[in-house]
């Protein structure tokens, strides 16, 4: 137990570190460009028609041919999956 | 003659050169960090001590069993603990290639992957539900050699503290051909690529010869960036969620499915069966769409495939 806790402090510590470290972005879209290579790359080959970035760019919805994919900001890296 | 617990050991200096990689990183080397994913790492990593605590006296058990029906006395001494060494690492190469290719086995695996970032906490992203995926069961032919559990569970703490240092970007290329021979923080940086030409290659835990010997080594190409992750990337840091999400998608697969057949190939096939999103899939679709658009480069004055 006591071996637990002290685990659990040493997570703490390397969160804690690597938060005061800076290492909390999170990132934003250039512009559609940028989302429509992500898609392009993660789907593993797609083409969007349209593209309609979040107002705060920290996002975006993608449709074409027939699909429609959501960009999401996980941390400081992006997620794209078919919504 | 008791042989050291290596993992408890070198726990402090994992978090010592965790910590020594952050800063690192911070101070320009290469590599990247997120606190979150940081969080979430840990969490799996302290998390599967706890199983391991669970469910290690069945696992032991089932080791004594085995070792029952031994062919061979084999002592413990300096020459059964590197031939046992290399053996394990064998067996564990069998295990990973296996856990990429068969649902059941990646459900344990997966956790191992779900980090977008490649750092030394993604060494500690450890499975919880190692156990039902029956891991275990690739080691049983070296009890029935005849080694000793006792020597065998040394060999795999050495092995997974080797695998430790090997999770990061801050080391490119090794020296003195050893790329030839180890598993390397290059070798394995492909080995957690997304990327369709990194997919289920370099599986091996210390030596790379084994995927040099079964076909599936496949070189960092400085050219092409690993994308780190899974094909279909988590949405969410919560350590639950990443533990027992596979599960959850082989259990809803199964329900779902329209025949006998369709749930077998959901649970033994590979990841992504029946859809256009297994790695073989991928990397067929990936191979002639480069087909069509490929002229052989000369590379060094030779020919390139
Ligand atoms: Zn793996
Ligand atoms: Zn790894």
């Amino acid at each position: 137990m006591t071996l637990f806790a002290a685990s659990l402090a040493g997570v703490a510590l390397l969160v804690g570190l690597a938060w005061a470290l800076g290492f909390r972005g999170s990132p934003r879209l250039a512009d559609e460009g940028e989302a429509r290579a992500l898609a392009d790359t993660a789907l593993y080959g797609f083409r969007a028609d349209a593209v309609t970035l979040d107002p705060d760019r920290g996002g975006a919805t993608l449709t074409g041919d027939g699909r429609r994919v959501r960009i999401d900001a996980m941390g400081d890296r992006w997620v794209v999956r078919e919504a | 003659m008791t042989l050291p617990n290596v993992i408890a050991l070198a726990t402090p200096a994992f978090v010592l050169l965790v910590a020594a990689e952050m800063i690192a990183v911070r101070l320009g080397a290469k590599g990247a960090y997120d606190w979150r994913d940081t969080g979430t790492s840990l969490l799996l990593g302290l998390g599967s001590t706890v199983a391991g605590g669970l469910f290690g006296a069945a696992i032991v058990a089932a080791y004594g069993w085995t070792f029952e029906w031994r062919l061979f006395d084999i002592p413990i001494a300096w020459w059964s603990g590197a031939l046992c060494f290399v053996l394990d690492d064998l067996a564990y190469y069998w295990f990973h290639r296996t856990a990429h290719r068969v649902r059941w086995f990646w459900a344990g695996h997966v956790v191992h992957h779900s980090s977008q970032h490649y750092n030394l906490t993604t060494a500690l992203r450890q499975t919880w539900t190692g156990f039902f995926a029956l891991s275990f069961v690739f080691r049983l032919p070296l009890f029935l050699i005849g080694f000793p559990p006792a020597l065998v569970l040394f060999c795999v703490g050495l092995n997974l503290v080797y695998q430790f240092w090997i999770h990061t970007e801050t080391v490119r290329r090794l020296p003195w051909g050893l790329e030839s021979i180890l598993n390397t923080p290059s070798h394995h940086r492909v080995h957690h690529g997304s990327n369709p030409r990194y997919l289920d290659r370099n599986f091996a835990g210390v030596f790379i010869v084994w995927d040099r010997l079964f076909g599936t080594f496949e070189p960092e190409d400085d050219a092409e960036p690993v994308r780190y992750g899974l094909v279909n990337n988590l949405r969410t840091f919560n350590p639950l969620w990443a533990a027992f999400h596979e599960w959850v998608g082989i259990a809803r697969d199964v329900v779902r499915a329209r025949s006998l057949r369709e749930a077998w190939g959901r649970v033994a096939g590979p990841p992504g069966w029946g859809t256009p999103h297994s790695a073989a899939a991928i990397r067929a679709r990936w191979e002639s769409a480069n087909d069509s658009q490929a002229e052989p480069k000369l590379v060094g004055g030779v020919m390139a495939e």
